[in-house]
Formats: structure tokens, sequence, C-alpha cells
């Protein structure tokens, strides 16, 4: 298991992580390559199917980036993702898949620092994990 | 004096708008939105002032400085929204040596210092750092991080180019050699410019008070003393410490943190006598934030006062000060020390008992005042503007944002320090104004455009350009290509120069077009924000008959940085993100990206712009600000006449009569057509189906009805009446507005005991007034200058004489007022005999005993409450809080919207205020609503991301219209299907994710393509795992 790279897959909002995101990236920030990112608009624009998408494919953990709450650009969509994902997690669980596969976490634009801490930390806490069980399963 | 003739050739403005701060940057986008094209000038190599070491802000613990009002659709950082911005020219570096002529035409001469690296060449590559041998401390970082000599600006500065630090700089000509561009020119000179401009606005900011002027405090000397600057830095993620909070001498984690207040604020010693305002705030914001970023972290606060004067601070402060870890010390720290072995920083002070303490710290934080900018003085005389004895523009109580000459006006902490908010404010205001005296041009209308005919037709036809845009990338780029060659369903995969410079753009034309292809991945430098490459990006598509939709931009220096050590890590990342793109590029339709305009129809002749609710200070402000940018407006006012709490006061602000500035104010309003209408009520209003307000009209005259497209809400607010201290039963009891009056009418109203924060900041109005400490020092020193022998005691808890009110307080202590502060659990008693004189009784919390205070007169200082709202501006949506007064759409950027598009609020409707700032908020929701209008009247692109139905799934269900957030979703009863009004869509995508059937969709973001793109994402991971990639 020493040599388990995990592969994030991160649903990031526009205006807040995904800039934080790109500002680690242009300040030359150091944080491991697991992750791949998606931009959205918001996340209120995330559908969970997009999230249970990932995990069925193979990715190890899903990552979920908004801006800090009462900073959403669109009001409230940071709200409801977080609505979303309380849900997501019951259901994760309930089929026996852990939840802590899937952060939510709020990420301003200036804190490229604290998006590069988030992906560290969630990469740790992924090779504790080991590979999505999902991987075990056969492909078509 | 008319300008001569030698200048008709230069370069005019509307508007010059000197320092580019939070106030210039606000006053700039409200005056390009009323189509004025402006010029924004900055000593600094870049624009954003102190935006750059902002990192969260209270009352929201959340950064929210990019909320800043630019037009209708959200926006990014400020600065970088106004690099994109037509109408804004960006004068960096530059200072203001002389403004001749007169308001409507002045001529500025500029001084720009050189920056010694070309803007249109540099490509913030970064070879020359790598090269520059020089280091110093950092300016920026408070010096707690070391900048070399050529250095790159903060994130998000424009412009983005390097600069070099001529005090660094030894001409070694390392940096030159190394540039790839050629952009470094060490012999750069200066040179001189100059402008037309309509309007001067000027808010150069302020500067930090120089902590090691208060010696005692061994700021510079002491290793672990920082100012609140610094430490501003260290908490911030993009900062010296990025977040953590670390010991400068050892750097081991400081855990026990000192707050000092007023250092240099309210000091005459060091010649700063008055209050900085906004210290205490940061202060309590600090401390929460360090708690945030380390629970173990223990704060502990010195302070003198508690000014936390208004609605939102003292909300916030409450907080602060019953939060666990957080601990507030009323004291004066008399020395700070240091221990010589641990480092400890070790403070002390009398505590309120007058005993010694000693206590041992990590780090002390100097919460530093402000003062005027370093350049305040040679700036007001290029201006020739007056400054005040502070040093600060000179400006007057009711023409606040005039400076003492016509046509320049001034906004921010130049006028004195003060909150983010309040500069927000100022801005507008001065926008209002200045706009006045420029014509407006129409906007331009933004047409999409035209798409290629057959378009929709075309199969797809992908390309993949490489852009060179530096040495840097060169083995990236290679590694890339060759994997790329592979890639299956890729017509076309070439090498081209970066699309930031021309030659990228005609290459890229040229071989799409050769190439007939229709989707673009474009591999580059950071495209995102760069001015340059986004119009070349423009005029390729437009070359190419493509909308926006057709490409997809992968940044190499994104994620994983390329910047990295171990290649082979970015060019499995970099591979990725390009299949990625490539595959939801090939999944997206080609939709175009529509024009909307809001209001098609010109409204009817009849019909009115604006309508503004209550005819106080802030109403008549904006009534008037409207009327004269050439709105057509009506000014509704419950009473009789116009006025306000304006009319109740005594005696003239800054020399000038409020009844004589009433006067004129409605002269002018008549002048500038405002139809006036006083006695009358609005009883209802609705939105119409075209976003205008139709309202219903009550007077003794009878009802009508009139259309607006925007809504002031001025409602006021109302004097709070006291149950307590046997006011109403016995005639010496009144409150502070009854002894203005009595005060006005010339009454001598004796020996005086004023109680302030009577049923204020308690359980049941837990707000802080704002405005009762400065009056009542105002009454004071007014019963003083009459009557010198009359005793006056002013009993307080926290006495809030904030900005240049603490010179009043000073004043008074001068003149003789006793000041008695007493705890809230132990408030002053009263008894009033009908025969003799009252007597108040007071527990003395620095005494700890009982005093007792003879009087003839009892005055309350009672606090404000808000006006009864009429019902229908909740059915309109318009937040209102538990305490009654209007809750703004953000707190700090945009305290004057209301979240409902064409209502606006100004005045005391949003909490208690001055007069001044009444007239201040006036003028600027004036600007606000004004740009709406304009804005809203222009064809504009819809936002690229707009949400669409296919009418073929859609059921119905309304779920859209509940979730969307900005009322962008109506139904279609005829067809029962959802629709979207693009004029409002933000394009969030909310409606998209609640759509059961995949009938919303969003332009950009359909769920065909995510889901192809989140199968690219996880692809590789099946096919092969990736040895080579190891964290760096």
């Amino acid at each position: 298991m020493a040599d388990f790279e995990p592969r994030i897959v991160a649903f990031l909002c526009n205006w807040c992580t995904y800039t934080a995101a790109d500002l680690a990236g242009t300040s030359r920030l150091q944080y491991p390559p697991n992750v791949r990112v998606i931009r959205l608009m918001c996340t209120g624009a995330l559908d969970p199917v997009y999230v249970s998408k990932a995990l069925l494919e193979g990715a190890d953990g899903v990552l979920i980036g908004g801006c800090h709450p009462g900073d959403c650009h669109y009001q409230s969509g940071n709200y409801k993702a977080r609505r979303r994902i309380a849900i997501l997690h019951t259901i994760l669980a309930q089929l026996g898949f852990d939840p802590q596969r899937v952060w939510l976490r709020w990420i301003s634009a200036s804190e490229g620092q604290r998006f590069a801490d988030t992906v560290t930390e969630m990469v740790e806490h992924l090779r504790r994990l080991g590979p999505n069980p999902m991987r075990e399963l056969p492909m078509s | 004096m008319p300008l001569s003739a030698r200048d008709e050739h230069l370069e005019r403005v509307d508007v010059a708008v000197i320092g580019a701060g939070i106030a210039g940057l606000q006053a700039a986008f409200l005056l390009t939105s009323l189509g004025r094209r402006v010029a924004l000038l900055d000593t600094a190599p870049w624009i954003g002032g102190s935006f750059h070491l902002l990192d969260r802000t209270f009352p929201t613990d959340s950064c929210g400085l990019c909320f800043m009002e630019a037009g209708l659709s959200p926006t990014f950082c400020p600065t970088l929204e106004s690099a994109r911005n037509p109408l804004l020219s960006i004068y960096p570096l530059t200072q203001v040596t002389a403004v001749e002529g007169q308001a409507g035409d002045f001529r500025l001469t500029l001084r720009q210092l050189p920056r010694y690296v070309d803007p249109a060449r540099c490509t913030a590559c970064g070879e020359c750092l790598a090269v520059c041998p020089v280091s110093g401390p950092s300016s920026d970082e408070g010096a707690l991080a070391p900048r070399q000599a050529i250095y790159r600006p903060p994130w998000r500065a424009v412009p983005r180019a390097f600069v070099i630090d001529p005090t660094l700089c030894t001409h070694c000509g390392a940096c030159v050699e190394a540039c790839p561009e050629g952009a470094v020119e060490l012999d750069m000179p200066a040179q001189t410019l100059a402008l037309r401009a309509g309007a001067v606005i000027t808010a150069p900011g302020f500067e930090p008070f120089p902590a090691e002027r208060k010696g005692e405090y061994g700021f510079g000397v002491l290793d672990n003393v920082v100012t609140s600057l610094q430490f501003e830095r260290m908490i911030s993620f993009s900062g010296s410490t990025r977040g953590r909070l670390v010991r400068p001498s050892d750097g081991r984690p400081a855990r026990r943190l000192a707050f000092i207040s007023c250092v240099g604020s309210r000091d005459v010693s060091v010649g700063r006598p008055y209050c900085s305002s906004i210290c205490c705030m940061i202060t309590a914001k600090q401390a929460a934030i360090a708690r945030e970023l380390d629970a173990q972290a223990s704060c502990t606060v010195f302070y003198i006062d508690l000014r936390a004067q208004g609605r939102d601070d003292e909300y916030y402060m409450a907080r602060r000060l019953n939060a666990p870890g957080i601990r507030y010390v009323r004291c004066q720290v008399s020395t700070i020390k240091q221990s010589q072995r641990t480092r400890d920083v070790i403070i002390e002070y009398w505590d309120e008992a007058g005993q010694r303490q000693e206590e041992s710290f990590d780090l002390a934080v100097l919460a530093v005042g402000f003062g005027p900018p370093a350049e305040a003085a040679a700036l007001a005389q290029a201006l020739g503007i007056e400054r005040n004895e502070l040093g600060f523009a000179r400006t007057s109580a009711l023409r606040p944002a005039e400076s003492s000459r016509p046509g320049v006006f001034a906004a921010g902490a130049f006028r004195e320090p003060k909150d983010i908010v309040h500069s927000v404010v100022e801005a507008g205001a001065a926008a209002a104004l200045a706009a006045t005296l420029t014509p407006a041009a129409p906007l331009a209308a933004e047409e999409p455009p035209p798409l290629r005919p057959g378009l929709e037709d075309e199969p797809p036809r992908l390309g993949i350009f490489l852009g060179e845009a530096g040495r840097q990338y060169a083995a990236l780029l290679e590694d890339l290509e060759r994997r790329l060659r592979r890639l299956r369903g890729v017509a076309r995969v070439e090498r081209i120069p970066s699309l930031a410079s021309p030659a990228g753009r005609d290459a890229l034309l040229q071989r799409a077009s050769e190439a007939g292809l229709n989707r673009l991945v474009i591999v580059d430098a950071p495209l995102r924000f760069a001015p340059a490459a986004e119009a070349n990006l423009g005029q390729v598509l437009r070359g190419l008959g493509l909308p926006d939709s057709a490409v997809e931009l992968v940044d190499m220096d994104a994620w994983p940085p390329a910047g990295c050590d171990v290649p082979a890590r970015s060019v499995n990342g970099l591979w990725d993100s390009v299949r990625m793109a490539a595959a939801g590029l090939l999944r997206r339709p080609l939709t175009p990206r529509p024009a909307i305009t809001v209001s098609p129809t010109p409204p009817a002749a009849e019909a009115l712009d604006a309508v503004v609710m209550g005819g106080g200070p802030a109403g008549i402000s904006a009534a008037l600000a409207m009327a004269e940018l050439g709105l057509r407006v009506l000014l509704v006012e419950q009473a009789p006449q116009l006025g306000g709490h304006l009319r109740e006061f005594a005696g003239a602000l800054d020399g000038e009569e409020p009844a004589e500035w009433l006067a004129e104010r409605i002269q002018r309003m008549e002048q500038a057509g405002v139809r006036v209408r006083t006695h009358t009520a609005v009883i209802r209003s609705s939105r119409q189906p075209d976003d205008s307000y139709l309202l219903e009209l009550a007077s003794p005259e009878g009802q009508e009805q009139v259309q607006a497209g925007a809504l002031v809400i001025a409602a006021g607010s109302l004097p709070a009446q006291p149950s307590s201290f046997s006011y109403g039963q016995d005639p010496r009891v009144m409150t502070q507005d009854e002894l203005a009056r009595r005060l006005g009418a010339g009454e001598d109203p004796g020996d005086v005991v004023m109680i302030q924060c009577v049923e204020s900041r308690t359980a049941e109005r837990p707000y802080c007034s704002r405005t009762c400490c400065a009056q009542a020092l105002r009454h004071a020193l007014r019963i003083k200058e009459a009557w010198p022998a009359r005793q006056v005691v002013i009993l307080y808890r926290d006495l809030r004489a904030f900005g240049h009110y603490e010179l009043d307080y000073l004043a008074a202590r001068r003149a003789g007022v006793r000041f008695i502060r007493y705890e809230p659990h132990q408030p002053p008693q009263v008894h009033a005999p009908t025969a003799g004189r009252l007597e108040v009784e007071v527990v003395d919390a620095l005494l700890g005993r009982p005093i007792r205070l003879p009087a003839d007169s009892l005055v309350l200082s009672v606090g404000a409450v808000p006006a009864a709202l009429p019902h229908w501006l909740q059915e309109l949506g318009v937040p209102v809080h538990a305490d009654g007064f209007l809750i703004p759409e953000h707190p700090k950027m945009r305290p004057l919207s209301l979240g409902r598009p064409g209502i606006f609020a100004c005045g005391a409707v949003l909490g208690p205020c001055f007069a001044e700032e009444a007239v201040l908020q006036g003028q600027a929701a004036a600007a606000h609503a004004a740009a709406y209008l304009a804005e809203r009247t222009r064809r504009r692109a819809a936002v690229e991301s707009i949400a669409f139905v296919n009418e073929r799934l859609c059921s119905g269900c309304e779920l859209c219209v509940r979730a969307c957030p900005f009322e962008a979703r109506v139904m279609n009863v005829e067809r029962h299907v959802a629709e979207v009004r693009a004029a409002f869509c933000a394009g969030c995508g909310t409606c998209a994710m609640v759509c059961p059937n995949g009938a919303s969709q969003q332009r950009l973001f359909e769920t065909p393509a995510v889901l192809q793109v989140i199968d690219a994402a996880l692809d590789s991971l099946w096919e092969a795992p990736l040895p080579e990639e190891k964290p760096c």
C-alpha cells in the first residue's frame, strides 16, 4: 500500500476555490499532484450525481470547494451545497461507503495556501483509507 | 481660466481618480457604469491599494472584497475587473504634480516614475528572480518577508508586470540578460504626462502610524512585537507566514497573543489626538481569526474604550467579547519588555484596581493607528485643496464629499481613517457628484459576434494549440506534444507563439481556419485575467465565426504547478487537464451567447426613473443627486415638510446651519426637476413584468399610481422613547434631542448629568446607536461654552468618540466636563424629589464605589429605533433584521443594495448614522441607482454560463423557479414550461442542478459534457499507474 497514490477529483467553484487553486499553482506552492480539477460556476450547481459518478469511476476521494459561508457570489449556493453534501454523506454511509472520501471545504480566492494544505491533508487521509473499494470491482 | 489650445490634443477623460484603493476603484466602477471615461492613478506600481494586504474582514470574517459592485453580473477581484474595463485607463507609479483649470475642465500634470520593466513585454515568467542577487525586506509584508530588487507584484495586482525597487537595485544587469522578452530597462526614465478631466476624485488612502515612535512598546527593537498590519499578513494565507502563527524570533508557534490598542491613536504625545476608528474592530477580527487558525491560541486585548460604533460592529464585538480564549483587559499598557532567555514579550500594565501587573506572551500585536498618506501634503498642494489640522482633506459635515476646490471630491481614509464600508459609500457619493460635472455618453452596446453559417451542422473538429510562453515551459511542452500526438479524435496539434502576443493570435487564427476547426483547446501560460490575451482570443473567435463556448484554456501554471522540481509530475497533470478539456469540448453544443436588453421598450413619458421614500438628509441627497444626473425623480415624504431629523438639529454643523443647507437643497431640487410630495405615503408596491415598480401613493388629496425603474428607501429612524429614569414624569429629565431644542432656544439647563447607552446595547435593543456619544459631547461643549460655571457629568460605558469626535472628547475634558464610567450591571439610579434638585447615584467603575451627583437636568442618550417600514417592502423580498433595520446585500462591499433589482437604501433606515453619513449614503445610493438604470437599458451580452431550458423535456414542476436566487426564472403559463429571463440570470447553474428531467441546462456546463470530463479525469487511472508521479 506504500506506493498507493490516491486520485482526487475536485469540483471547485469558479469564484473562490478555483481561483485559490489557480493561485496555489501560480504561486508555485508545493502540494501532492493527485488532484484533477473540474470547474463549476458555483457549488450550488454541483449535482450529487457528479460526485457519485466520480466515485463509481474509481476516484479515491472527491473534494468540493466553495466560497466561505456568506461569501457566495450567487447569494446562497454554498449553503445549498452544504445541505446536499450532508445528505450525500448519509446516503454513502448507508451504502457502506466511507463518507469521509467526500470533503466539502470553504476556500476563498486568496487562500492558495489553504487549498494546498487541504489537498495535502486529503491525500494523507486517503492514503490511510486505502484505494476506493469500487476499484476492486471488475470493470467492463 | 480657460485652458489653452495647446491642451486640445491631450487625453481627455471625464473623471480622474487619484488613488486606486478600495474607494478609488469603487468610484471608478460606478463612473464607468454611468458611461464616464475614467483615469485611475496610483503612486504604487499597481492598483488595489490596501486591498492586497487584506484577507478577511469583519463582520463576515471572510474575504468578500470581490463583492464590490461593478455592473449587473458577479465580479472577480475589482483590480482584475478594472483591467478589463474599456472605459478605464490605469496610471501606476503616477503622482499628480499640478491641477489647472476649473470644474468641468481640469488639466492635470502627472509625473510617472519608471517601473524599469516594460509591462507590455513582461510575461511574469520569473527568470529574473532566479538571477537577482539583492534582497531586502518586503514593504508589503511589513518587512517580515524578504523581497528581491526585482519582484513580482501581489497576486491579482494590475498590471501584473514585475517591478524593480530602485532603492535595492545595484544595476548589476543580471535580470536584463536573463529576461527572455527583453522587458527589463534599467535606464527607463521618469515621464511627465498630462491629462484633461472634467472632475477629480481624490482617495489616496492612509498610512499606518510608525510604531517605532512609541518607544516604550519596543517595536523594531524587541523580536516578538509586530504591528497589526504585519499580523494581518501573518494570518493571511497569502501573507508572510501563510496563515501560521509563529514568533518572528524563533519560528516557534505563537500561542499567547497580546493585542495593544490605540498605538498612535488618541495620543497627543505623538501628535495623533484623534481616534483611528477601526483598530478596535481590526483587533477583534484578528483575535477571532487567530483562534480559528490555532484553537489553542489565547488572545488578550488591552484596550481603553471598545469602539464598536454602530449596528454591525456592536453585534460583531459582542460575539468576540464572549468568545472562548479571548480576554479583554481595560487598561493602558505602560511598557513592553522582553525576556532575554525565552524572547517572550513581557507586558507591564496597571489594572483597573490600580495594581501593577506583568504578563508574558509569545507575540505582541500593536494596533497601530492611521494617518494621512505621506504624499498628502504635496497632493493637496498640487490639487489646490485645503487640509484640516489633522492633515486630512478638509470637507464639511453637510458637504462631506466636496473638497475646498469645486470639482475636486474626496473619499475614503483621506478624509479620516475609516472602515471599508464607509470608504465604499464615500466613493459612491464622490462618483455621483463627479458625474454631474461631466456629460454622460450612452454605454456602448455589446453585440455577440455573429457565428459562421452552418456551424450547428458541422461535426466537431478539435485542435489543440500549445502556446510557447517561455523557456521554462519548453521541456514540458515537448513532452506534452509527444503524448498528444497519440490522442484520438484530435484534428490538429500545433505549436504557436503565446496567445498573449499578436503573433500567437495570428498563428492561431490562420491555422485553425486552414484546418476548419470548430473546437479549440489552448495550452498556454496563465491567460485568465490577462487582458491582452483575452482581447486576442476574442479576435480569433470573431475571425473564425465561433462562439466563446468553442474554446477551453488550459493553464500550464495551474495544477499541479509547472514550476515543481519534478517535471514529470507536471506533465501528467497537464496531460490530464488537456484530455479533460478536450473531452468536455467535444460534447459541448456550440450555442451562441445571447444578447439582452432589460428594458427593451422605452418607459412611458410620464413614468419615473426613481422614487425616493423619505425626505430627510439621505433622501434629499439621493433625490437631488439623481435629478442632477438627469433622472426623473419623485421624492415622497410622510411628514408635512422635508428635512427629517435635521430639523431637530441645534446649531451649525461645521459652520453651516442645517436650515440653510435644507433651503438650498430644496431650491436645487426644484431647479433639477425633482417632484416632491409631502404628506404622502407609499402604501403598496409591486414589481412589474418589465422589472419596474408600480407604487400606490396615498395623501390627504387621494390616491395615485406611479411607475419607476428604481426605488431608494430612505425612511430614516426615530429617536427612542425611554421608559426609565422618570422620563416623561419629571420635566427635568429629557433626551438629548430635547436638550438640543432647549439649547437652541437659549435655555440654561443648569448643572447637567448625561447618561449614555440608555436602553441601548441591552438584550432588548442590542445595537449601538453610533451617534449618541458625539451628540452628548457636542451638547456638553455648548453648555460649557455658554455657561462655563455649569457642572456637566457624562456617565458612559464606552465613550465612542471615534475619528475626529475624539477631539471633542479632548476639548470637553479640558473644559471641565467630568466623565464617569459605569458597568452595565450597575446602572445609575436617579432620585427625583419634587422639591430640591435631582440626584444621580452611580457606581464609578474605576473607583468601585458609589458617587452622588446633584443635577438640574438629567439628559438621556437614548439612541435611535427604526422607523416603521411598510409591509410591502418585505413582500418585495427586501430583508429586514430582527432589530427592525434593513439588511444590506453585503455589509462591507454592497452596503446600500438590498439584493433586489433596483432597490437601494440610504441613511438611518440601515442603522443609526450621522447627518454627514446620511448625505453620503444618499448621494452614493443615487450613483448606484443611476448605474443600475444605465446598465439595465443597455444592450449587453448575457453571462457566458447562462441557463437555458429544453422545453421538450420541461414538465413545468417549477423547482427551478423556486431555486433561482435572482428571480431569473418564470413560468410561461400558456405553454406550462419554465423560462429564463436572460437579463437577470447570473449563470450559477443552481436551476440546472435542481431540474429532475435535465431540461434545465447551463451553458458551458451541460451535464453530458461534465460527465465526460469526469470520465476523462479518471481515464488514465485504468491505463497505467503513474509511477513517476511523486509529491515534491
